[in-house]
């Protein structure tokens, strides 16, 4: 077997295979942190203020960062955010003393008659959440009901000065559903198990090339003690002839030792 | 030692047909919901069918490269066969051409003769 593995053929394959475990294994650890992409992993959070510095744009950088901030809601510029037929966000300005008032998603609910819109929490209040652009062109004229906007824009909130970028509350409040965003990670969720599933056939695609490494290494083992025997056979008749006649040796050889040539040699 | 027999071939194409059947007719599946969801926005999810679909030609491949090597067949058919899984319609073909290179090579092998013919 060690000597079939110092071939020219098996050192190409064992290279082969080599190359080939490497490459799933790492295609697996790919795998693994794409499972992990939605959760909050270890984020530091930041104050909004050091990462979003004024009314204007946003770097998209620095879009989709943890951060915290406090202040007081004004129940009476909440608006909700039509997504679709069922999916309303709930954003609601707070608004926080000698600093610019930001626009909370607070929530999504599902329909616009949804009580838990309204339980707006009072007082001073902590939120944390993950730092996401505004809607673009928020368009003409809707034909959506007094209170519900198409886009999420600073407009549309209807507060100045507001913060050039609004807050996903993660988690979201309590009675709310997460709302979907386009940066950053949004709690609520764990691992993407359609990933999961990837990075261990990842792992196992792996045994499988160890696995068939071994197999057609046996094989090629198997044959070449199969091919020796049949060479030892043609030897050992040449021997036998060689007692009787020198003539018939000379052509046993000749005819035992040809390779059988309906064999079929592929790999 | 002997090759493959006949009846070991006969099973491991069984095998690899079953699989490339069901794995052909869930890619087909899988491509409509990966359409239905991002085109026409009908459904929601299709992370199941690509859970299942990576499973299943999993399986697949074992299969076809257990026919294979018992086949003894060259490296690219044997890669043409196993990428045939994760193409929508070509696990098909593949299962065809895989049906006439068996019986090509070793004519039918229905008969449960002893040793695979040399």
């Amino acid at each position: 077997m060690l000597t079939m593995l110092r071939t020219r053929k098996w050192v190409a394959l064992t290279c082969l295979a080599l190359l080939a475990l490497a490459g799933f294994a790492a295609l697996s650890v790919w795998q693994w942190e794409r499972a992990q992409r939605d959760m909050i992993v270890s984020q530091p959070i930041v104050p909004i203020d050091q990462i979003v510095p004024g009314s204007g744009s946003v770097a998209p950088d620095n879009y989709g960062k943890r951060v915290e901030v406090t202040g007081t809601y004004d129940r009476t510029h909440q608006v909700l955010v039509r997504r679709d037929a069922s999916t309303y966000v709930v954003v609601t300005p707070l608004i926080r003393p000698s600093a610019l008032a930001i626009a909370i998603a607070r929530g999504t609910v599902a329909s616009p008659s949804d009580p838990a819109i309204d339980a707006v929490p009072g007082g001073q209040v902590t939120v944390t959440g993950t730092t996401q652009p505004f809607d673009g062109d928020p368009g003409g004229a809707t034909t959506l009901p007094v209170g519900q906007v198409s886009q999420l824009t600073a407009a549309a909130v209807g507060v100045t000065p507001i913060l050039g970028a609004w807050v996903a509350q993660t988690p979201a409040e309590s009675g709310l559903a997460e709302t979907t965003v386009a940066y950053g990670p949004s709690a609520g969720t764990g691992l993407r198990a359609q990933n999961v599933t990837y990075a261990i056939q990842w792992i196992l695609f792996a045994g499988c090339v160890v696995y068939f490494w071994w197999r057609i290494l046996r094989d090629d083992v198997n044959e070449e003690i199969r091919r020796k025997g049949e060479v030892n056979a043609s030897v050992g008749g040449r021997i036998a002839a060689d007692d009787s006649s020198a003539t018939a040796a000379a052509s046993n050889k000749v005819t035992q030792s040809k390779p059988d040539p309906t064999r079929k040699k592929v790999y | 030692m002997a090759g493959p027999t006949a009846e070991s071939i006969a099973g491991s194409l069984k095998r690899y047909r079953v699989m490339a059947y069901i794995v052909g007719v869930v890619l087909i599946i899988f491509v409509a919901a990966i359409i239905a969801k991002n085109v026409f926005h009908v459904i929601d999810s299709d992370t199941y069918l690509a859970i299942a679909h990576g499973w299943l030609f999993m399986i697949y491949l074992l299969c076809a490269l257990d026919l294979s090597l018992r086949m003894r067949w060259s490296l690219p058919r044997i890669l043409f066969v196993g990428v045939a899984g994760t193409i929508p319609f070509l696990s098909f073909v593949a299962e065809n051409r895989v049906m006439s290179w068996v019986h090509a090579e070793l004519g039918s092998i229905d008969t449960n003769s002893g040793t695979r013919p040399m």
